[in-house]
């Protein structure tokens, strides 16, 4: 263990509101990472360190990045089923199964995301209404853990396990490799059919309209508008289509996201401001309808990292909530009411739709799921602990993985499996070694 | 039917393979079409990178678990190799271990690892090679060694000493297989970006395995008998030899 080097470093989450103070270790072997796992008191996988919450560090524990572990173990090129390292880069993945006729399901907002992280935070994608969340293709997982060694499980082999690490935060060990089932590619572009909504109860009308039919569909609103306008924007539907080819998929352009580096601090409120009007009005100078290269549409957040680097060093937050259908109606004339009385400028809104279920603290409900992005600024937390309340109140689902400033007492009143998730988690790991801020923000 | 060299797919022997420079040189490799020979003594880590390799490439990939720290001899990667019918043409000679230990006058013991990973085991399997030249058709030797050799210092010196061993050993195997028109190349390398140097406070920045195991690849057939990588080390060398004793007995790097 001596002569494993360690790095003393200050961990931030993408938003910039949780932070720690660790070691970092980059083990590039697997007897160096099984020898991490068995000295050192308090740790925790790292992948791409992109989560809006810390769960990749915390005060005291020795973080575990996982990069060099990306290689691919297995490609059965007939079912489309890959294992793969949990280090391995989803961008990285995608543009080596897209060369073989593949897709993966579930994609999440940047390519430099892991396999490990989308395992470990249940991530999901702009389709979620059609592939539900990114567990769902996951048929088995390799985890490392100091007590009990290697594990291998999945739906039918120590379920248990695989529950539990599933959307687990990665507190029930190492997740090393799994094996993934993939999705045949029906098409060599994506057709972007863009809608412009009045406001919020529109955007829903046009999901409802267009769900069946598009492969994924997702919303840009204005949350700042009033007066019925009240989260007008663009509803998306997306599809993939078959075009006459016209040679292979562009390459992914370089991923430049990093959580320490979102510090620039030269753009702040009066231009944050400006963000939903300078969006709105490059949108509507674009083709209402457009055929994309799959790679170029596959992350949303690629290209756009400026829009994080803008929040600057203070950094912004998010949150992000499943509303059943039934309540959809009142929460949002209740967020209406709360962003005008607090007067909170959001630089994001977005509406997804999802369906399924999910156990213990998974994002996974029949619901829309909102999004917003609020810049830090006065009365926010005011704000958001309100919003937490009508999401109580209607019953809503909060994104664990999405919102740093989530308290333990929320959770457990939103999750009815978070005291299940808690003793679970204790029985199979009883000295709790992997730790992180997110777990100690939740009490689990 | 006799098998001539046209025929034969490319193929590479890569001592070290399964992390850092040599794991990034097997990927490289594999692009390029080589069949690979890898040996590591991390048969899992060895085993990920052969199957990435095949996967990715559609290439022959064979493996060998082998400890240079070990009393093995390296006979038994050349068993390992005849019975696999394996003839590699280029072998890349790249493990090696530095220990943060290393520092200051070295103990006995420390001093036989580092010469033993360092030097001997890597040394038996580069006589080896040169003793199979000719069976092998071989075209090049290329060993990684170290900024450290031509600018000792009080760190790393057992590491330093082993890799100016190997580096003595490998021009003399340049100088017998000159006739063979085998290529020999010693890369010496500055900071890398692996387990080596991770967490130290460097003056200068790291190169990545990668674009050290790109160069590599790209100068497969340069017969430039030593060079520094990345290039500026040279420089920076050839400063450090030209500083006077005291000034240079002062310096702390």
């Amino acid at each position: 263990m001596s002569e494993i080097p360690l790095l003393k470093s200050a961990f931030h989450s993408l938003d910039r509101c949780e932070s720690a103070h660790g070691t970092l270790a980059r083990p590039d072997r697997y007897r160096t990472l099984r020898e991490l796992l068995k000295h050192a008191p308090q740790i925790i996988a790292r992948g791409a360190g992109l989560s809006y919450c810390l769960a990749s560090a915390g005060d005291g524990t020795t973080s575990i990045a996982m990069g060099r572990f990306n290689r691919i173990l297995e490609f059965d090129r007939e079912t489309g089923v890959i294992r793969v390292e949990a280090g391995m880069a989803l961008g990285n993945l995608l543009e080596f199964v897209a060369r073989h006729g593949f897709w993966l399901p579930v994609l999440p907002g940047y390519p430099s995301i892991t396999v490990g992280g989308a395992i470990a935070m249940n991530i999901h994608g702009k389709s979620a209404y059609h592939s539900g969340l990114f567990a769902d293709h996951v048929a088995t997982l390799w985890l490392e853990h100091p007590d009990h060694g290697e594990i291998r499980c999945s739906k039918l082999e120590r379920a248990d396990v695989f529950d539990l690490t599933i959307g687990g935060f990665g507190l029930t060990g190492v997740i090393v490799s799994a094996r993934i089932i993939l999705k045949k590619l029906s098409g060599n572009r994506i057709e972007r059919t863009r809608i412009k909504t009045a406001n919020l109860a529109d955007t829903v009308a046009v999901f409802d309209k267009h769900k069946e039919k598009s492969d994924q569909i997702y919303s840009w609103n204005d949350l700042n508008r009033s007066s019925g306008r009240f989260g007008a924007g663009f509803a998306y539907l997306e599809s993939f289509i078959k075009v006459p080819a016209r040679g292979g998929f562009e390459p992914l352009a370089p991923a430049s996201l990093e959580s320490e580096r979102v510090s620039c601090s030269l753009v702040r409120r009066p231009l944050l401001d400006l963000i939903p009007h300078v969006y709105r009005a490059l949108e509507a100078r674009r083709p209402e309808r457009a055929f994309l290269d799959p790679m170029s549409a596959a992350f949303p957040l690629l290209g756009k990292e400026g829009y994080l680097r803008a929040c600057g060093a203070k950094g912004f937050r998010e949150m992000q909530i499943i509303v059943p259908f039934v309540n959809w109606s009142r929460f949002a004339e209740g967020l209406e009411r709360l962003v005008h009385n607090f007067r909170i400028t959001t630089t994001l809104g977005s509406l997804k739709i999802f369906r399924g279920i999910g156990k213990y603290l998974c994002f996974h409900s029949d619901g829309l799921c909102i999004a917003l992005d609020i810049p830090l600024q006065t009365g926010i937390d005011a704000f958001m602990a309100k919003v937490d309340e009508l999401m109580l109140d209607c019953r809503g689902l909060p994104n664990v993985a999405k919102d740093s400033r989530l308290s333990a007492t929320v959770a457990k009143s939103a999750f009815a499996g978070y005291d299940e998730f808690k003793r679970h988690l204790m029985d199979f790991d009883p000295r709790a070694r992997f730790q992180s801020a997110l777990r100690s923000r939740l009490n689990v | 039917m006799s098998e001539s060299l046209k025929e034969r797919r490319p193929s590479a022997l890569i001592i070290g393979a399964s992390a850092g420079i040599g794991r990034a040189l097997a990927g490289e490799l594999a692009a390029v079409g080589f069949d690979l020979f890898l040996v590591a003594r991390d048969a899992l880590d060895l085993e990920a990178v052969a199957g990435d390799c095949r996967i990715r490439h559609n290439i022959r990939v064979e493996t060998f678990s082998y400890d240079l720290g070990a009393s093995e001899s390296a006979a038994a990667v050349g068993t390992w190799l005849s019975q696999l019918g394996a003839r590699p043409e280029r072998v890349f000679l790249v493990a090696g271990a530095s220990l943060n230990a290393d520092s200051g006058i070295p103990t006995e013991a420390m001093l036989e690892r580092m010469l033993k990973v360092n030097f001997t085991g890597v040394a038996q399997i580069g006589i080896l090679a040169a003793n199979e030249a000719a069976n092998w058709s071989l075209r090049l030797i290329a060993v990684c060694s170290t900024i450290a050799v031509p600018v000792p210092r009080g760190r790393n010196l057992a590491y330093a000493t082993a890799k100016a061993a190997l580096e003595t050993l490998v021009q003399g195997l340049r100088h017998i297989l000159a006739s063979q028109d085998v290529i020999v190349q010693i890369y010496r390398l500055g900071y890398i970006d692996t387990s080596l140097t991770f967490g130290q406070k460097l003056l200068f920045r790291r190169a990545s395995p990668e674009v050290v195991a790109r160069r590599m690849v790209r100068w497969l057939d340069c017969n430039f008998g030593m060079r520094y990588f990345p290039r500026y080390w040279f420089w920076i060398v050839t400063v450090l030899r030209l500083l006077p004793w005291m000034l240079y007995k002062r310096l702390s790097f």
